[in-house]
């Protein structure tokens, strides 16, 4: 079997396997523990306002601006770059087209009607250029700065690798640099599984964790008092 | 009707397009050009060497321009050979006998090397020239 | 025969002109990606030199590579390849038979020994000791064996001789291996396709003549000038994949616009081949010109890469039940967790309201 064999093959089932395994058991670990009674009377009546903080944590403060803005800014292109190429690159949709197919036994046009649009390839290449070179300045960020640096762990560069080797390996399997295409794409598969086996174990888990975290957060500033 | 049940319109436009790839055959054949008038020394450059679309070997084509000689060589299948407006610059087209193109090359010399006679059919040639010459003046005595 | 006659005295014997032979050198030169000079060198070493002795093998196969060749588009230029070569066994083209042709192939091999070519097309069953295909009593397996010995080089002619081919998809009952799992002391030369391209096998044969050598491989064994490229690349629809415009069933609007096929399964993106360039049945068209993906076949194992009209994306993730399984297996995984969790809590609960219980301190 050779390298590419096995990361379309037994390399993606494990990568899937262990993917849904890992987040299932955090998600599932977290919603059921048992939350502290709150013995306290709740300042505040409204008890679902809190939930605004969910978009209220999307950008920083006034106060902030000035020291957070790079980091913010940096961040959202990064992402946005990222999901742009992940969802809108059509061998990527194909792919999930037929995750989809096999789960649920549905087509997304089936469901919606329309079809689960796709960009050409040159606009996926500059997202994702953009996106490599937006995670390049965040790291150089982390790395100059003096308590960013205090602060990172591990954690915080594995999964900044993690994130970074899908979309550098996937521009060099697009353009063929470097190496024969079946080699780049291997790589490409391989280090995308090597993100969904890191996933739910590190920081990335924070994609499924993120808006739920805000919600309760506001709802507990909410019940306190506290000014979003 | 065939046309109805499934009509094909096939979007010509990618082979329409100057893909840029024509300049570097241009510059590569001028290169060539320079050497040759400074020391005699051509060489040619294959068209099937860069991917080249439609639309760039007519530009290529109408750059160069026609010269004043062109030639057929009948050799399995039909090779055209045409001077360009650029002395010593030669189209060169080899067909096989069904009519396809088999090279496409754009060659740099005095003449082309397929219409030059060698050397070795020369002296064949030659020979049976010398005994046509021989034989009416052997009957001639007889 | 005199075997010290050189190709050029032959050719002109065959009637075939220099300028005919310098434009057949010309347009291989051109289909090998050589520099434009290399054709006149060609025509000049190839003339001077004899003709080498080559045996053709057909072992566990269809014969669709023979067929290709012999119905190569360009009658009089590839054709004139058998006039460069003495083909002295090749069972399908050969007007002997039976023991006439074994006695031929014997003395071909004897007197030619350690110089002639060996062509093989099929894989070698290896089960009960090769019995699955035999030749005139005698199995693959121990013909490959022998021939192999005097051989100069060995030319692997389509996917099954290369890689094993459709004999040995799974489950492969004859047990078939390529040649290369075979001869491991000669040099192999793996020209694959389901068949391939004729003129490939020409450009290899005829880089032989020229250079006395074989051409540069790759690390699969195939010559880089005509397997150096995906299909991909020289696409004529590449432009179509790039803007992200693709057919999605085969009589769509984008299937008569003649787009991008990836989505019906097209393989070209991982298949080393020649097909977009130099074309087959007459230079007409190539698979994915007529309207179907590329399927693979020179890739080694092409037939067992999953379907054929599966976009090559879908790679393989599993099932619904695998994922299901993984999924049971989180869930309780985080359901235990929780549950250790609150047990944890109970206990500090059940400690801290009973203060009673624990020693007195001091
Ligand atoms: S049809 Fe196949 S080879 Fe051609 S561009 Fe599309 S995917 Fe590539």
């Amino acid at each position: 079997m050779d390298l590419l064999a096995f990361a379309r093959g037994p390399g993606m089932q494990w990568a899937t396997a262990i993917f849904v395994a890992g987040v299932l058991w955090r998600l599932v670990g977290v919603a059921l523990l048992r939350r502290k009674p709150d013995l306290s009377a709740p300042r505040v009546a409204a008890k679902w306002k809190g939930l605004r903080l969910i978009v209220l944590r999307s950008w920083p403060r006034k106060e902030f601006l000035g020291g957070t803005a790079f980091t913010e800014v940096m961040g959202y292109v990064f992402h946005i770059g990222f999901l742009v190429a992940l969802f809108f690159y059509l061998p990527h949709v194909l792919f999930f087209a037929d995750v989809a197919q096999g789960l649920l036994g549905v087509t997304f046009k089936g469901v919606f009607g329309v079809a689960w649009p796709t960009l050409p390839g040159g606009i996926i290449y500059f997202a994702s250029a953009v996106s490599v070179a937006a995670l390049i300045a965040v790291l150089v960020h982390r790395l100059v700065n003096p308590v960013k640096r205090l602060i990172s762990n591990f954690d915080d560069y594995f999964s900044w690798f993690v994130t970074i080797a899908p979309i550098a390996t996937g521009m060099a399997a697009y353009s063929h640099i470097g190496a024969p295409y079946q080699t780049l794409l291997a790589l490409h598969l391989l280090s995308v599984e090597l993100l969904m086996v890191w996933f739910p174990f590190g920081k990335l888990m924070h994609a499924f964790t993120i808006f739920a975290a805000r919600g309760s957060t506001g709802m507990l500033f909410e019940r306190k008092g506290a000014t979003l | 009707m065939q046309d109805e049940v499934f009509p094909l319109r096939f979007e010509r436009a990618p082979a329409a397009v100057l893909t840029g790839n024509a300049r570097p055959v241009l510059a590569e054949v001028a290169a060539l050009a320079e050497r040759f008038a400074e020391s005699g020394a051509g060489g040619a450059v294959d068209l099937a060497a860069m991917p080249l679309s439609p639309a760039d070997v007519d530009w290529l084509r109408g750059t160069l321009g026609r010269g004043e000689v062109s030639a057929v060589i009948e050799a399995a299948g039909a090779s055209s050979v045409e001077e360009t407006a650029f002395a010593g610059v030669w189209w060169v087209t080899h067909r096989n006998p069904l009519g396809e193109v088999v090279a496409e090359l754009i060659e740099v010399a005095a003449v082309p090397a397929i219409i030059a006679a060698a050397r070795e059919d020369a002296a064949a040639g030659a020979a049976r020239l010398a005994a046509i010459v021989a034989a009416p003046a052997a009957e001639a005595l007889a | 025969m005199n075997p010290a006659k050189t190709i050029g005295e032959r050719l002109a014997e065959a009637g075939v002109s220099r300028r005919a032979f310098l434009k057949f050198c010309t347009a291989l030169a051109s289909m090998m990606a050589l520099p434009p000079a290399a054709g006149p060198a060609m025509a000049q070493a190839i003339a001077t030199r004899e003709r080498p002795s080559v045996i053709w093998l057909p072992f566990q196969e269809c014969t669709g590579c023979t067929e290709s060749i012999t119905r190569s588009h360009t009658p009089t230029l590839e054709s004139l390849i058998f006039d460069l070569v003495s083909l002295d066994y090749q069972e399908t083209l050969m007007a002997a038979a039976g023991h006439q042709a074994e006695a031929v192939l014997a003395a071909a091999m004897k007197e030619n020994f350690g110089k002639y070519l060996l062509i093989v097309d099929g894989s070698v069953p290896l089960v009960e000791d090769g019995a699955y295909s035999c030749t005139a009593g005698r199995s693959n397996l121990a013909l490959l064996k022998e021939a192999a010995q005097g051989a100069a080089a060995i030319i692997c002619v389509g996917t099954c001789s290369s890689y094993g081919g459709i004999p040995r998809a799974a489950p492969n009952p004859t047990q078939a291996v390529p040649v290369s799992a075979v001869v491991k002391d000669r040099p192999i030369v793996n020209v694959p396709g389901c068949p391939p391209i004729p003129v490939v096998i020409t450009g290899v044969l005829a880089h032989y003549l020229t250079f006395g050598n074989l051409p540069e491989l790759d690390p699969l064994g195939r010559p880089k000038a005509f397997y150096g490229e995906t299909i991909h690349d020289r696409c004529y629809r590449r432009p179509f994949y790039d803007q992200g415009r693709f057919a999605k069933t085969f009589d769509d609007e984008g299937a008569r616009s003649g787009w991008c096929l990836y989505e019906l399964g097209c393989k070209g993106p991982v298949t080393y081949n020649a097909c977009a360039t130099l074309k087959w049945n007459a230079g007409t068209s190539f698979p994915i010109q007529s309207g179907h993906g590329c399927l693979g076949c020179s890739e080694p194992d092409f037939w067992d890469r999953g379907s054929f009209y599966r976009p090559l994306a879908a790679a393989d993730w599993g099932s619904a039940k695998t994922v299901g399984a993984a999924a049971a297996a989180g869930v309780a995984l985080g359901a235990a967790a929780a549950w250790a969790a609150r047990r944890r809590q109970d206990r500090f609960v059940k400690e801290a309201a009973a203060p009673a219980d624990r020693k007195p301190e001091g």
